[in-house]
């Protein structure tokens, strides 16, 4: 299952929790940053949709293929925002904001195999936020002035 | 995706496309194969790779843990910035032998 839906300064996506499926996002995604002058942020952007868009595939849906993941990537005048919902039950993300924010920009124990996926997002992006149960996550990367330009 | 070749004693492996959630299980168990092998002296070549994600940097950091085990560490080579700049945010850089 796998719908995009293309308007002028945005793709909205809906798509089966299955990791190929983030390689078509991130397909679509380069296109929508060259049509605005966004190549630049390409590394940033798809690693940061892959990175929120794998947390919902994990998290959210738990690996079911069954369940279903909502994705928007938008072009404002002075910032992309990315935003990812999952089916899942949330997580408390005050508590993780709030008592591992620390933690997590210093990284976790070097050789850990896990725990990167949030720290890259803090590392990279303006803007991390939740919604109050924890299943939609939206990042803010703002567009240098008079870097993007109309499609 | 992956081609392996050896050079006296080194497993050399060219790694092509980015490494991330929905590959990164293939490239795990390719390597994990390798490692199994015998391989002591794995080095990657990274030159066709513009993007890792967490998940790719788990496989790496999984081989590199498997290293350390016979006191090596893995050798990545021909890094482009934008992932070299990520080894160094998640403060891989100072475990991973960067070359060139």
């Amino acid at each position: 299952m796998f719908t995009v839906e293309r308007k002028a300064d945005r793709l909205e996506f809906l798509l089966a929790a299955r990791f190929e499926l983030v390689d078509r996002v991130c397909a679509e995604v380069e296109r929508l940053l060259a049509e605005h002058g966004l190549e630049d942020l390409g590394f940033v952007v798809l690693l940061g949709l892959r990175e929120a868009l794998a947390n919902a595939i994990c998290h959210g849906a738990r690996l079911d293929p069954g369940k279903e993941i909502g994705a928007t990537v938008r072009c404002e005048e002075r910032a992309l925002v990315i935003r990812v919902t999952d089916p899942g039950a949330g997580f408390d993300w005050k508590r993780i904001i709030a008592g591992k924010l620390a933690a997590i920009k210093q990284q976790p124990s070097q050789l850990s195999k896990r725990g990167r996926g949030l720290g890259i997002l803090l590392h990279y992006f303006d803007g991390v936020s939740f919604n109050p149960r924890g299943n939609v996550v939206e990042l803010q990367l703002c567009i240098p002035a008079g870097k993007r330009h109309a499609p | 995706m992956f081609e392996h070749s050896k050079e006296d004693e080194r497993d050399l492996v060219r790694i092509s496309g980015n490494i991330v959630a929905s590959n990164a299980g293939e490239l795990k168990a390719q390597l994990a194969k390798l490692l199994r092998d015998g391989a002591v002296q794995l080095r990657l070549d990274l030159a066709g790779v513009p993007l890792i994600d967490s998940m790719g940097l788990t496989v790496l950091i999984a081989a590199h843990n498997s290293l350390q085990k016979t006191g090596k560490r893995l050798e990545l080579t021909n890094v482009c910035q934008d992932v070299r700049k990520l080894f160094a945010a998640m403060r891989l850089d100072h475990h991973f032998e960067i070359i060139g």
